[in-house]
C-alpha cells in the first residue's frame, strides 16, 4: 500500500515539475496568438482564436525576417568552421605523434575554462583594429575561436576510439593525410560531428552577449538582439513581444522534438566526460 | 597505447624525406587554423585584459602604466568599493541560492527518474526543454510573466484568491534577486537533472542488491552509497554552478537592465563590469577599472574552481 | 597534400579577407575624393566630383524626418550626398568613440550635450566651427552645450528639450482643480485627485534617470531657479546645502501620489497610465508630446513649467540642449561638411526641424507650429534654468548625475536617507567638479 502510494507521489512530483517547466513556454506560444487586450485581460489560458496577425506584424514592423537571416547566416558559418577546423586539429593531435602534441592538447583544454566575457574589452579592441566592429564576420570569428576547445576535446576523444587500421590500409593504397581525413575519418565521425554541431548551434543561435557588444546597426541584428530592440521600442505591445520570443525559440524547440536524444547527448557530453 | 601505431604511420613519409621535405611540413596545416583562431581570439585577449588593467585609460586610448593603481581604486575608492562588495555578496547569494533551488531539487528529481517508473524519456525531454531557449528570451519572457500589473503570475495569484501574495517580484528589492535565482533555476534544472542522471546510471545496480540483502534502509543507501558514488557528477554540477553564478549577466541584464535595479539590489560583478567597461547613456565608463575588475573576477573564478576540484578529488580518494 | 594546403589557406583567408575588404572599400573612394579639390581648386561647385558625407545620430525614430531635411540640402548642393546612419541611443557613445578613434566612417557627428561634447572636442576629434555661417547668431548659453575647454564652438545645437509636467486638462476641469504652481498647490491637487481614485502623478522609477528629470522640475520649489544653480556651480554652496536636501525630501514626500510600486514600473507603463486617463500628471521631457499625440490623438494635454518657490514666484522652464552636430576632424571633405553644418545652423532648417518633429529648435527666429511648443518657447523667454544634473554634473565614473538618480532610487526603497542621497552626489562631484567662477 505504502509502496503504491510512493509510486503515485513520484509521478505527482514529476508531473508537477513537468508542468512548471512547460507552462511558461506554453504561455509564450499561446500568448503570441492573442491580441494585446486578450493578453492583458486573460493571460493564462488558450487564445480565443488562432490568428497569425502578430507574426505578420512583427515581420513587417521590425524586419524580423532579416534578424532571422542574420542568425541563420552566423550560426551556419560558425558551426561549419568550428567542425571543420577543430576536426582537422583533432586529427592532427590524435594521428600524429609530434612531441608537442600533449602540450597543444592541454593548451586547448585550458580554453574550456576561460571566461571569455571578461576578455570582452580586448576582443572589442581587436575587432576595432581589424575594422570588423559592427559586422557579422566578427561574430563568426569569435564563435569559431570560442568553439574550438570543446570541439577539439570531443573529436580527440572520438578519434582515440577509432581503430587506426583503416587509416593505415588507406595509406598503403596511396592516400595522403588529407585524403585519409576526408575519405576515411570524416564519414566515420558523423555522430561526433552531430554532437558538437548541436551544442554550438544552440550556443550561437541563442547567444546574446557578443551581438550586444559587437553589433551596432539595427539591420545586422541577430534574433536575440532584435528581441532586445523590440522590447525597447514596443514594450506596451505584448502580442508582438510574445510573437518575437516565440519566433526566436521555435526553431530550436522543433529541432529538439525531432532529435531530442542527440540534443541531450550533445549538451551533456561535455560535462560528463 | 597508440604510440607504437602512430610511429608506424609516419614511416612512409620519412622514407621519402629527401624528395618531399617541404611537403612534410604541410601536415602542420591541420593544426594551424585552430591554433591561430584560438590564440588570436581567446588566449591573447585574456592576456591583454591582464595587461590593460595596469594602465591608465582615456576612452579607448591607453595612457600611462600605473601598476596596481586601478586595483587600488577599485578596492578603496567610493563608490566602487561599496559596489564591488555588494555585487560580490549577490554573486555568493546567487551561488548558494542556485545550489539550494536548482541542484538539490535536480538531484531529487534525478533519483525519481532513475527509479522504476515509466515515461523516463518524456520527463527527461520536458525538463530539459527550457535549456533550448536563449537566456535573453527567458529573461524577457519572465519579465512579462512577472509584470506587477498585467503579468500572468500576479493575475493567477489574484484569481485563486491569494491576492496578498501578489507583488512586484522584480521591483521589490527584497524579492528581486531571489526571483531571478528561481528563474535561473527554471532554465537550468533539466540540464542538472540529466547530468545527475548520467552519474546515477553509472552506478551498477548489483551494489544496491547487495546492500538490500544486508538490510540497509533506503536513506542509508542514499547517504552511504548513492551520493558518494555519484560524486563526480555532483562535482561537475557544483563547479559549473559556481562558474555560472559568478559569470551571470544575461538574465539580470534582460530583466533589470545594466543598472541592475532597483538600487543595485540585483547587481552582480558582471553587471558592474559591464557598466565600468561600457558606461551608461550618460557616459562614465573606465576601461582601466573595468579591466581590473575582469582580472579580479577571472582570478576568483579560476582559483575557486581549482580549490573545488582539489576538494572533490581528495574526497574521491578518501572513499 | 598540396590540395589540403590550398583549401585550408583559402578557408582561413576567406574569413580574414572578407574582413579586410570592407576596410579597403570604405577608405579608398574617400582618398580619391580628398585628392580631387587639389587637382581642380577653381572648379565650380556643380562640376565637382560627387561627395558623400556620412552622419551619425542616436535618433533612429527621426529617420524619416532626416530624409526630408537631407533632400532639401541635396537640392541646394547637388554634388553632395548625405547618408544618415542612426544607432540605438544606448549604444551610440561607444560607436561614436570607435569611429572617431579609428578615424573612419563618419563626417558629421551628433554630439551629446555639455560634458559629452567637451570631452570629445578636447580629445581632438572635432573641427571648430565658430566661423561657420549662422553659428554666431545662436544664443551663447545654447552653444555652451558644444564647447571645448578652449572655449571654441564644436557643434551646432539642434534642439532644446524642456522638462515639464504634462497634465490632463479634462481631468483637472472635471474635478475643479487649478494646475499647481507651487509645492503646496501640488500637494493639494494630488490629494484631491487621489480621493477621486485618480493616480495623481504617473511616475515610473525602474529607470533611475526618470527620477532626476522629475527632480529637476519639482526641485526648484525648494531652491528656486537659475540663481541657485549659479551658486552651486560657482562653488559657493554644494549639493549638501539645506535647500537642495529639502528638494530631495520633497521627492520622497510625493511618493504616496505616485502609482503603487512605482519603483517597479517602466516608463511605458507610466505613459500608458497618463494617456489612458488613469493618471492626471506625468513628468518628463517635452519630447514625450509626440508619443502622447500618437497614442491618444484627441487627448487634452497641457504643460506646466517647474514649480515656483513661493506663490507668484518664478516658474522657470527647465531647458537643456539635446544634442548638436559637429564635424569629425578626420573627415575627407571638410568643406562639404561645413556646408552641411551651415545648413543645420540656418533658420530654414530650424523651421523644418521644428515643424517636422514638434521640437524646439535652438536656432533663433524659428516659430514653432505646434501651440504647446509655442507655449514652451514663450515660457522659456520668461524664465528658464538648466537641467542642472545633466548640464553641470555629467562627469565622473560613474557620473554624478547617475549617482544622484541611483541614490534617489535607494531613497525610495528605504536604503538611503535624504542626507545620504545628498552626500553620495556630493562625494561623486568632489572627485572631478571644479567651481566655475
Amino acid at each position: 500500500m505504502t509502496a503504491r502510494f510512493g509510486q503515485y507521489a513520484k509521478y505527482l512530483i514529476l508531473l508537477l515539475f513537468s508542468f512548471l517547466m512547460l507552462y511558461p513556454v506554453f504561455l509564450m506560444i499561446s500568448s503570441s496568438f492573442k491580441s494585446n487586450l486578450e493578453i492583458l485581460t486573460s493571460p493564462l489560458g488558450l487564445p480565443h482564436s488562432f490568428s497569425f496577425e502578430n507574426y505578420v506584424l512583427v515581420w513587417e514592423k521590425v524586419s524580423f525576417g532579416s534578424y532571422v537571416w542574420n542568425s541563420v547566416y552566423v550560426s551556419a558559418l560558425s558551426v561549419f568552421f568550428i567542425l571543420f577546423i577543430s576536426s582537422l586539429a583533432a586529427f592532427y593531435l590524435s594521428r600524429f605523434s609530434f612531441r608537442w602534441n600533449p602540450f597543444v592538447l592541454f593548451f586547448f583544454m585550458i580554453g574550456l575554462m576561460l571566461p571569455m566575457k571578461l576578455a570582452i574589452l580586448p576582443l572589442y579592441m581587436i575587432m576595432l583594429q581589424l575594422n570588423l566592429l559592427d559586422t557579422l564576420t566578427s561574430l563568426v570569428i569569435l564563435y569559431v575561436a570560442g568553439g574550438i576547445p570543446f570541439a577539439v576535446f570531443v573529436f580527440y576523444g572520438f578519434f582515440r576510439t577509432l581503430p587506426t587500421e583503416l587509416d593505415q590500409s588507406a595509406r598503403l593504397d596511396g592516400c595522403n593525410s588529407f585524403q585519409v581525413y576526408y575519405k576515411i575519418i570524416l564519414p566515420l565521425m558523423k555522430p561526433a560531428l552531430a554532437t558538437v554541431g548541436i551544442v554550438h548551434l544552440i550556443g550561437v543561435w541563442n547567444d546574446f552577449f557578443y551581438p550586444l557588444i559587437f553589433l551596432k546597426s539595427e539591420e545586422l541584428s541577430t534574433i536575440p538582439l532584435g528581441v532586445l530592440t523590440l522590447f525597447g521600442e514596443y514594450d506596451t505591445e505584448w502580442n508582438l513581444l510574445f510573437a518575437s520570443l516565440t519566433i526566436s525559440s521555435l526553431p530550436m524547440i522543433v529541432a529538439f522534438l525531432f532529435a531530442s536524444k542527440q540534443f541531450i547527448e550533445g549538451l551533456t557530453s561535455g560535462a560528463i566526460k | 597505447m597508440p604510440v607504437l601505431e602512430k610511429t608506424t604511420e609516419i614511416q612512409p613519409k620519412t622514407s621519402k624525406r629527401k624528395r618531399t621535405n617541404w611537403k612534410k611540413h604541410l601536415v602542420h596545416l591541420f593544426l594551424l587554423p585552430a591554433l591561430l583562431f584560438y590564440v588570436w581570439f581567446q588566449v591573447y585577449p585574456i592576456f591583454s585584459a591582464f595587461l590593460n588593467s595596469f594602465f591608465e585609460w582615456n576612452g579607448l586610448r591607453r595612457g600611462e602604466f600605473i601598476g596596481l593603481g586601478n586595483f587600488v581604486r577599485l578596492f578603496t575608492e567610493a563608490p566602487f568599493e561599496e559596489t564591488f562588495y555588494r555585487a560580490l555578496g549577490h554573486n555568493v547569494i546567487f551561488f548558494i541560492g542556485t545550489v539550494l533551488a536548482k541542484l538539490i531539487v535536480a538531484f531529487l528529481l534525478a533519483l525519481l527518474i532513475n527509479s522504476k517508473i515509466r515515461g523516463k524519456e518524456f520527463f527527461k525531454t520536458v525538463l530539459f526543454l527550457p535549456k533550448l531557449l536563449s537566456v535573453i528570451v527567458v529573461g524577457f519572457l519572465f519579465s512579462l510573466i512577472l509584470n506587477p500589473t498585467y503579468g500572468a503570475l500576479n493575475t493567477f495569484l489574484r484569481f485563486i484568491g491569494l491576492e496578498e501574495l501578489a507583488r512586484p517580484w522584480l521591483g521589490d528589492p527584497n524579492t528581486a534577486l531571489y526571483t531571478i535565482i528561481l528563474v535561473n533555476g527554471w532554465y537550468g534544472l533539466g540540464f542538472a537533472v540529466l547530468i545527475f542522471l548520467a552519474g546515477l546510471q553509472a552506478i551498477p545496480s548489483e551494489i544496491y542488491d547487495a546492500a538490500k540483502m544486508d538490510g540497509a534502509s533506503g536513506f542509508t543507501m542514499l547517504m552511504k552509497m548513492t551520493i558518494p558514488l555519484a560524486m563526480p557528477s555532483i562535482m561537475v554540477m557544483t563547479i559549473l554552478t559556481f562558474i555560472g553564478a559568478f559569470e551571470t549577466f544575461e538574465l539580470i541584464f534582460a530583466m533589470q537592465g545594466s543598472q541592475a535595479g532597483p538600487y543595485f539590489s540585483t547587481d552582480v560583478l558582471a553587471t558592474f563590469f559591464y557598466r565600468l567597461a561600457f558606461g551608461s547613456v550618460d557616459g562614465g565608463e573606465s576601461i582601466g577599472l573595468g579591466s581590473a575588475l575582469a582580472v579580479v573576477l577571472f582570478l576568483m573564478i579560476s582559483s575557486a574552481t581549482a580549490i573545488l576540484l582539489f576538494f572533490f578529488k581528495r574526497k574521491e580518494y578518501e572513499q | 597534400m598540396r590540395r589540403v594546403g590550398i583549401w585550408l589557406f583559402s578557408a582561413v583567408l576567406m574569413l580574414i579577407l572578407s574582413a579586410c575588404s570592407s576596410n579597403t572599400s570604405t577608405s579608398a573612394p574617400g582618398e580619391q575624393n580628398a585628392a580631387q579639390p587639389q587637382q581642380q581648386p577653381a572648379a565650380e561647385e556643380a562640376k565637382k566630383e560627387p561627395v558623400e558625407l556620412v552622419m551619425y545620430s542616436w535618433r533612429p525614430e527621426d529617420k524619416d524626418a532626416y530624409g526630408k531635411f537631407i533632400t532639401e540640402f541635396e537640392k541646394q548642393h547637388e554634388h553632395i550626398k548625405v547618408k544618415f546612419r542612426s544607432f540605438k541611443s544606448t549604444e551610440y557613445n561607444t560607436i561614436l568613440t570607435n569611429s572617431l578613434t579609428s578615424g573612419t566612417g563618419v563626417d558629421i557627428v551628433q554630439l551629446r550635450p555639455y560634458s559629452g561634447a567637451t570631452s570629445i572636442a578636447d580629445a581632438g576629434y572635432l573641427l571648430p566651427i565658430d566661423d561657420a555661417k549662422g553659428v554666431k547668431d545662436i544664443p551663447q548659453s545654447y552653444l555652451d552645450a558644444a564647447r571645448g575647454s578652449d572655449n571654441k564652438v564644436y557643434g551646432v545645437p539642434l534642439s532644446i528639450n524642456s522638462a515639464v509636467i504634462f497634465y490632463n486638462k479634462q481631468l483637472f476641469e472635471e474635478n475643479n482643480l487649478q494646475p499647481p504652481t507651487t509645492w503646496e498647490e501640488l500637494l493639494q491637487v494630488s490629494q484631491a485627485l487621489q480621493q477621486k481614485g485618480i493616480v495623481p502623478i504617473a511616475q515610473a522609477g525602474k529607470a533611475a534617470y526618470l527620477l532626476s528629470i522629475a527632480h529637476s522640475v519639482l526641485g526648484p520649489s525648494a531652491y528656486g531657479g537659475e540663481e541657485y544653480v549659479q551658486k552651486l556651480i560657482s562653488g559657493e554652496i554644494n549639493l549638501t546645502d539645506a535647500a537642495f536636501k529639502e528638494s530631495i525630501k520633497r521627492m520622497k514626500d510625493l511618493e504616496p501620489y505616485f502609482p503603487p510600486d512605482f519603483i517597479a514600473i517602466d516608463d511605458k507603463d507610466a505613459q500608458a497610465l497618463f494617456y489612458t486617463g488613469k493618471a492626471a500628471m506625468y513628468i518628463n521631457g517635452s519630447y514625450r508630446l509626440e508619443t502622447f499625440e500618437k497614442q491618444n490623438p484627441g487627448m487634452p494635454i497641457d504643460i506646466l513649467p517647474a514649480l515656483a518657490k513661493e506663490k507668484g514666484g518664478e516658474t522657470p522652464m527647465i531647458n537643456w540642449v539635446d544634442g548638436s552636430y559637429g564635424i569629425a576632424k578626420a573627415t575627407k571633405h571638410p568643406e562639404e561638411a561645413k556646408l552641411f553644418i551651415e545648413f543645420l545652423a540656418s533658420k530654414e532648417f530650424g523651421q523644418l526641424f521644428s515643424d517636422e518633429l514638434n521640437r524646439l529648435s535652438a536656432i533663433p527666429g524659428v516659430t514653432p507650429k505646434h501651440p504647446l511648443v509655442q507655449k514652451m518657447t514663450q515660457l522659456s523667454e520668461k524664465s528658464m534654468t538648466s537641467y542642472m544634473m545633466l548640464v553641470h554634473f555629467g562627469e565622473g565614473t560613474p557620473t554624478t548625475k547617475t549617482t544622484f538618480e541611483d541614490s534617489l532610487q535607494g531613497l525610495y526603497i528605504n536604503k538611503l536617507t535624504v542626507d545620504q542621497v545628498a552626500e553620495a552626489a556630493q562625494a561623486s562631484a568632489d572627485k572631478w567638479f571644479k567651481p566655475k567662477k
